[in-house]
C-alpha cells in the first residue's frame, strides 16, 4: 500500500469499506503528519484531532457491524473556513469573525457527513474570500505546499495546500473569480469550479452571490468527481440551485476522448496577457498530447480576458459591498489591509453600473457557450505563470490579476484545475478543462485520459525539503 | 476628438468616514476604471444575468 498519506479518497473509501484499513489508522497516519509539517505551512486554522479521532473510532464500528457505508466512509477532509460545519468556528479568517461558531452545517457538509467523511479542520483562506496574502489577520497566510516561501495561490489556499501536503485526501473551496482552480494550480491539484447552480451554497458565507461556486480540490480527477458527486444537487435554501438530478460523475471517466472535438482558447495567454515562456510550452505541450490521444483540436476564439475581467469586477465587488457595507461603516479598523483595499472599489460603482454588468454578463454566456454547439470541450491556460514569492507584495499583487479563470465564473461553465507540469523553480504548472453548462462529466472525461497519459498526479511534494525551502 | 472617458466614481461618504479620505479616494479612482472598461454595448432589451425567476422562489412541491 502506498504510504497513507498520499492513499487516493476513493481507494481509502474502499479499503476501509473492504475491511482493508482502518479509518482510526488512515486518520492517525494524517493527523500525525499535520502535527509534524503543518507549522511550516499554516493550513488549518482550526484542527480537531481529536474529534476526528472519535468520529473514526464510530466509523470503524459501522464497518465492523456490517451497516451501510457512504462512498467516503472514514475518509478524513476539510473545510474552507467560510463553509459551516455545526458547534466549529466559521472565521473565513477574519478578526471580524473571529468568535463566530456556526450553529448548523453547511448543506455540502451536510453531504459529506452523510457520505461518512469526517471533518478534520477548517482551513486558511485569504479573509473573506478576497484579500490576501495578509500577515495583519488573527492567523497567518498559508504557504505553498511545493516551496513554503511561495504563494500557495487563493483564495482557497489553506485547501490547496493541505491536500498537496499529504494532510488530507479532499477538501472543499470556494471560487468567484477563481479561487478554488489558483490554489489547485499554485499546487498542482485537480480542483473543480462546477456549474454554476449545481453544487449549493447555502451556509457559507457570501462574497458574490451570482458569482459564487462551491468545488473539490483533491490529488487526482477520480476524487474529484468522487467528491462533486458527493456535494452536488438541489438545495431549496439556496435560489440559485439548479434542480437537477443525482449524478455520478465518475460513470464515463474512463472513456478516453477519441474522435472528441477539443477548442482551444490560445488568445487568453498569447494576445490578453502573455503568459511566461514555460507555461506557454506547458500548455502547447499538454495539447499535443489531448491530440495524440485522439481528439480533434482546434483553436477558437471569444471575448478577451480584460471584458471578462471588467464585467466579473464590477458584479463581484458590488455584491461583496451589499454583504460587507455595514461592516465596513462600523468597524472597517477590523479587516486586514489587503481586503480593505480590494474591496472599497465596490461601494463607488453606480446602479447602472452593476446593472449594467449584469446584462454584459448575460450575453457573454450565451455567446460562449455556443461553442459547445460544436465543440465537446475547451482546454486553455490557467495562471500565466507559476507561483510569486509569498512575502513579495508587489510580485503577489501583479501575479492576481494575471489569470484566464474569471470568464468562467461570468459564464457559469464548468472549469476544471489540470496540472501540467513544473517550472524551472519546482512549481507547478496548470491548464483548464471547460465543458458546456451542466456537462461536467465531460470535463472530467477530458482530464482523465490526460492524467492517465502523464505522472503529474503522482508527483508529491517533499515536505523535508519544501518546509525549509 | 470626443471624450468618452465616464465620469469618476465617489466613495459614499459613510464609508470615507470610516475609511479615511486616503484610502477612498484610491478605491474611486481604481472604481473609475473598472467601471470604464466594462463593456455596455448593450441592446436596449438585454436582460441581466439573473433576472427574477418565479419558478425560484416557489415552494417546493
Amino acid at each position: 500500500m502506498t504510504d497513507l498519506h498520499w492513499i487516493e479518497a476513493s481507494e481509502a473509501a474502499q479499503l476501509i469499506a473492504s475491511k482493508k484499513l482502518s479509518p482510526i489508522e488512515l486518520t492517525e497516519a494524517l493527523i500525525s503528519r499535520i502535527e509534524k509539517y503543518d507549522v511550516h505551512f499554516n493550513t488549518f486554522i482550526t484542527f480537531r484531532p481529536e474529534q476526528a479521532l472519535e468520529e473514526a473510532k464510530k466509523a470503524e464500528e459501522k464497518v465492523m457491524q456490517g451497516q451501510t457505508l457512504g462512498c467516503l466512509h472514514g475518509v478524513p477532509y476539510g473545510l474552507k473556513d467560510i463553509i459551516n460545519a455545526e458547534s466549529w468556528p466559521t472565521t473565513a479568517h477574519s478578526k471580524l469573525l473571529i468568535d463566530n461558531i456556526a450553529t448548523e452545517d453547511a448543506h455540502v457538509t451536510a453531504r459529506l457527513r452523510h457520505s461518512g467523511a469526517i471533518l478534520l479542520g477548517k482551513l486558511s483562506t485569504h479573509e473573506f474570500a478576497l484579500g490576501g496574502p495578509s500577515f495583519d489577520l488573527p492567523w497567518p497566510p498559508a504557504r505553498n505546499a511545493w516551496n513554503r516561501n511561495y504563494f500557495p495561490g487563493g483564495s482557497s489556499s489553506g485547501s490547496g495546500a493541505a491536500v498537496a501536503a499529504g494532510f488530507i485526501p479532499l477538501a472543499l473551496g470556494s471560487d468567484t473569480g477563481g479561487s478554488v482552480r489558483n490554489p489547485a494550480s499554485m499546487n498542482g491539484l485537480i480542483g473543480m469550479k462546477p456549474t454554476y447552480g449545481r453544487v449549493s451554497r447555502s451556509g457559507v458565507i457570501p462574497l458574490s452571490f451570482s458569482l459564487d461556486h462551491i468545488g473539490p480540490l483533491t490529488r487526482t480527477v477520480r476524487d474529484n468527481a468522487l467528491t462533486l458527486s458527493v456535494i452536488s444537487g438541489y438545495d431549496e435554501l439556496d435560489p440559485a440551485s439548479a434542480r437537477t438530478e443525482q449524478e455520478n460523475f465518475s460513470d464515463n471517466i474512463n472513456a478516453g476522448i477519441q474522435g472528441l472535438k477539443i477548442g482551444v482558447i490560445r488568445h487568453f495567454y498569447t494576445n490578453d496577457m502573455i503568459a511566461s515562456d514555460e507555461m506557454t510550452n506547458a500548455i502547447e505541450e499538454a495539447i499535443n498530447i489531448l491530440g495524440s490521444l485522439g481528439a480533434e483540436v482546434l483553436e477558437v476564439s471569444t471575448r478577451s480576458l480584460g471584458e471578462f475581467a471588467a464585467c466579473n469586477r464590477v458584479i463581484l465587488l458590488s455584491e461583496a459591498c451589499s454583504i460587507h457595507r455595514d461592516w465596513l461603516i462600523r468597524c472597517s479598523e477590523h479587516y486586514g489591509q489587503s481586503l480593505l483595499n480590494r474591496l472599497l472599489p465596490g461601494t463607488a460603482f453606480t446602479a447602472v453600473d452593476y446593472v449594467e454588468a449584469t446584462r454584459t454578463r448575460a450575453r457573454y454566456a450565451s455567446e460562449f457557450n455556443k461553442l459547445f454547439l460544436e465543440f465537446d470541450a475547451i482546454v486553455t491556460v490557467n495562471n500565466m505563470e507559476p507561483a510569486p514569492p509569498i512575502e513579495d507584495f508587489e510580485a503577489c499583487e501583479k501575479h492576481y490579476p494575471r489569470q484566464a479563470r474569471t470568464p468562467f465564473n461570468v459564464t457559469g461553465n464548468p472549469a476544471l484545475a489540470v496540472p501540467i507540469g513544473f517550472s524551472e523553480n519546482g512549481l507547478p504548472l496548470s491548464m483548464q478543462i471547460v465543458a458546456d453548462q451542466f456537462n461536467e462529466e465531460m470535463v472530467y472525461r477530458v482530464a482523465a485520459a490526460y492524467e492517465r497519459d502523464t505522472d503529474w498526479a503522482k508527483s508529491h511534494p517533499d515536505l523535508d525539503k519544501s518546509s525549509k525551502a | 476628438m470626443e471624450d468618452n472617458k465616464i465620469q469618476k466614481r465617489f466613495v459614499p461618504e459613510d464609508i470615507v468616514n470610516a475609511v479615511g479620505i486616503e484610502k477612498a479616494e484610491l478605491a474611486a479612482i481604481k472604481a473609475t476604471d473598472m467601471a470604464d472598461k466594462l463593456d455596455r454595448t448593450n441592446h436596449w432589451g438585454q436582460e441581466p444575468g439573473h433576472v427574477f425567476c418565479a419558478s425560484t422562489w416557489s415552494s417546493a412541491k
